[in-house]
């Protein structure tokens, strides 16, 4: 199967973050509004981070922030606004507000955030990344919504608004879908290559997590085994708040291994002929998805979804989520 | 996800005033123009060099700080060319592999694959049209 995936939502939020934020990089590059241009109100850009956010259904809101000179904006909680701007094709006259929530600091998969520490503060990416997390929020509405995340850097209040598109229904399985019975290949099927299977194999580097290939899907929903389904590329991830999740989950696959069945499915099958994994698409690119990733799917023993996370999760959110789905 | 409609880009183009954040107009100060380019060449040698001396965590401290996001921000424009994309990001995993991994291997080996990735970026570089920047000194 060839098809062609769009660009990942993140860079295409971005890209409206950059017209609200008045600046003008319209072509369909500008995935980093940090250094695109946004540098109002101190600086600071938003850049909203999720995949597939539908109206009616209660979900983390991710927002990554950028201050100056590219710094990740890190650590503490913040404050963030949201208002109704309208359907697709008719804006109200004024965005529609009310909606507020916190949202608090959620480290990219491989790195340690110490919780204690005092934020939010500018930092060097190599001290920290990730995003900024809420507890499930509704929104009401299909359409696209506005966010305005207010923060104090070293005292200094600022602010950065973008907008986000809220769909009328998900486009990707969410919680409370039966999980899709998916046939794929495992390791040492003779007829897929290895970097099919995981996209960092090669022919001197085996598939580095075997355990996570070891089992389908559909054998595992069969069976009527608890699974987590993480649905990345490790090598060509092109998403900002890339981290080795997959690596996260082979973590908690050796510490669930005997109450839980964790699958890694490779995005690409043949990244230069821009082939996807069918498997892979049956997940992320059904009913007229995109195809971003990474993803992950914790689905309990009746088949049933009970958490997916989009884009940023780390091992402490999936552990708990494991734990929540094991009981 | 969608897009904004043309109404809704409408509807959303506020009249803030903006500015990039070295203050500096113009396409050669953009991250994928040349100065940007070389920027990332000059971080990925530099971090080739810490490693090569043995400090792999400086090494790390550069990669991430000065040349990470703009990697990205070079495959996205290198898009058109998957080859190419894919030599960067094979690249750049296998950078990131060193020095994510719990124990990291030899300061050789990351000092060759961080010249190796510069390499890829020079050629993904390429692609976009741009000058190829300079590879790093021996």
């Amino acid at each position: 199967m060839t098809l062609q995936v769009p660009r990942p939502a993140l860079a295409m939020a971005a890209s409206v973050a950059l017209l609200v934020g008045g600046c003008g990089t319209t072509d369909d590059s500008g995935s980093d509004a940090g250094t695109n241009g946004v540098a109002a109100d101190g600086g600071l850009a938003a850049l909203p981070a999720n995949f597939d956010l539908a109206a009616g259904s209660p979900q983390a809101f991710l927002l990554g922030l950028v201050g100056p000179e590219q710094r990740a904006i890190a650590y503490g909680s913040i404050e963030l606004s949201f208002a109704y701007i309208g359907p697709v094709d008719q804006p109200l006259p004024e965005p529609r507000s009310g909606l507020t929530a916190t949202a608090t600091f959620l480290g990219v998969s491989g790195t340690q955030v110490d919780s204690g520490t005092i934020g939010p503060e500018a930092v060097p990416s190599s001290q920290a990344r990730g995003v900024y997390a809420t507890e499930p929020l509704t929104f009401a509405d299909p359409g696209f919504w506005e966010v305005t995340a207010s923060v104090n850097l070293d005292g200094t209040p600022a602010t950065a608004t973008a907008a986000f598109e809220v769909l009328p229904r998900h486009q990707v399985p969410a919680v409370g879908d039966t999980a899709p019975s998916t046939a794929h290949p495992v390791l040492g099927d003779p007829a897929v290559a290895p970097a099919a299977i995981d996209s960092r194999a090669h022919t001197d580097d085996p598939i580095p997590d075997p355990e996570l290939h070891t089992t389908t899907i559909a054998a595992a929903l069969d069976h009527h085994r608890p699974l987590t389904v993480v649905i990345s590329t490790p090598t060509y991830c092109t998403s900002r708040f890339c981290g080795p999740i997959t690596d996260t989950v082979s973590t908690l696959a050796g510490r669930y291994a005997d109450r839980m069945v964790f699958v890694h499915l490779e995005v690409w099958s043949d990244f230069e002929k821009r082939q996807v994994n069918p498997a892979a698409a049956e997940w992320i690119l059904s009913r007229d998805a995109e195809g971003n990733e990474p993803w992950v799917f914790v689905i309990n023993r009746t088949g049933r979804i009970t958490h997916r996370f989009d884009n940023v999760a780390n091992e402490a959110v999936l552990d708990a989520a494991i734990q929540e789905a094991l009981r | 996800m969608h897009v904004a409609a043309p109404l809704l880009l409408a509807a959303l183009a506020l009249t803030a005033g903006c500015a990039r954040s070295d203050g500096v107009a113009g396409s050669d100060t953009s991250d994928t123009g040349p100065a940007g380019l070389r920027a990332v060449i000059a971080a990925l040698c530099a971090a080739r060099d810490a490693a090569l001396g043995g400090d792999s965590a400086r090494a790390r401290t550069i990669f991430f700080d000065d040349a990470h996001d703009r990697l990205h921000e070079l495959a996205e424009a290198a898009s058109d060319d998957r080859r190419a994309v894919a030599r960067l990001l094979e690249a750049k995993q296998r950078v990131e592999d060193d020095l994510t991994t719990a124990t990291i291997g030899s300061g050789d080996d990351l000092s060759e694959d961080l010249a190796d990735l510069a390499v890829a970026s020079a050629d993904a570089a390429e692609v976009t049209g741009e000058p190829r920047p300079a590879p790093c000194a021996a």
